[in-house]
């Protein structure tokens, strides 16, 4: 039978501390990396501009469209007469967090489009059909 | 495996240290990771008046809302309010309605024109205002008659409760 006298036991505490401790370093490390390599922010901006330009267009009477002045490379762009969903493009499956947002159009009045794989978006109003396309 | 008496006590005294010290580094560790929610959440913070603005132009600008539309021209003119559109009904039917159920996690607004004393509000507005927008408006009556006036739009921004809903 082995037995573990007081500086066996030690050495083992020791070893139990460094893995403890090693454990907390990476725990820190992964949420670290995670919200430096997070692209919500960048989709959270998108998605504050996109529901202003609507509303801002919706208040006006007429015609009218804009030209969203940012390099959209990268992401995706779904809008319906409810919100607006901004996803990320990514190589296997769909982007698990898309940031929404919520808006509300009067009478009337309906949105629609999607924008992917470009780096232009245009957004335009007309007969009260909001749509975004690539500019062109 | 078996262990001599004198490191049985040094194993019992580390284990209670390294218990107050997994709660004091699971606190840290939490502590962090709010501290990272925290700043992720200001850096993507909007001033709500922003919005507010913008979705508020409809109020005044539009003939589905409470602009005036002359009947014969269709000519719109923005800034006015023609008085008989501006009802609640016409709000939630034409205007602007939020989602009955989660509709408290946006914005909802309260119109009132001073001088006139008339007030209507959208559907999921309950009289929690965080600030009020005023603009300058003509108000034309029935016989056609324009007076100034302004336009005070309480703004709720959303219930602490259901934000949520916003935030998804």
């Amino acid at each position: 039978m082995l037995r573990l006298n007081k500086k066996g036991s030690s050495i083992l505490m020791a070893i139990f501390e460094i893995l403890a401790v090693i454990l907390v370093i990476l725990i820190t490390f992964s949420v670290a990396t995670e919200f430096a390599g997070s692209t919500n922010t960048q989709k959270t901006f998108y998605a504050e501009d996109m529901r202003m330009m609507i509303n801002t267009l919706v208040g006006t009477p007429g015609d009218a469209s804009i030209e969203y002045p940012k390099d959209i490379t990268g992401y995706t762009f779904l809008l319906t007469s409810d919100e607006i969903v901004v996803l990320e493009d990514q190589d296997e499956g769909t982007d698990p967090f898309p940031v929404r947002r919520y808006m509300s159009l009067p009478f009337e009045h309906s949105a629609s489009g999607s924008v992917k794989d470009t780096g232009t978006l245009c957004i335009k109003k007309q007969n009260k059909i909001v749509t975004i396309k690539p500019c062109q | 495996m078996s262990i001599n008496k004198k490191a049985q006590f040094d194993v019992a005294r580390k284990s209670i240290y390294w218990m107050i010290a997994g709660f004091i580094i699971t606190l840290v560790v939490i502590g962090f990771v709010l501290i990272i929610v925290n700043y992720r959440n200001a850096l993507t913070e909007f001033p709500p008046e922003i919005n507010a603005e913008f979705i508020s132009l409809r109020f005044t600008n539009i003939p589905e809302c409470f602009a005036y539309q002359d009947v014969d021209t269709k000519r719109v003119y923005p800034g006015v309010i023609d008085l008989d559109k501006f009802t609640t009904e016409r709000m939630e039917l034409l205007c602007y309605k939020t989602n009955p159920e989660k509709g408290h996690g946006t914005f909802n607004f309260e119109l009132e024109l001073r001088d006139k004393g008339t007030t209507i509000k959208t559907n999921n507005y309950f009289n929690a205002a965080t600030f009020t927008l005023k603009r300058n408006v003509f108000v034309r009556d029935a016989n056609g008659i324009l007076s100034k006036d302004e336009l005070l739009i309480h703004t709720q921004v959303k219930i602490p409760h259901f934000r949520n809903y916003e935030d998804t």
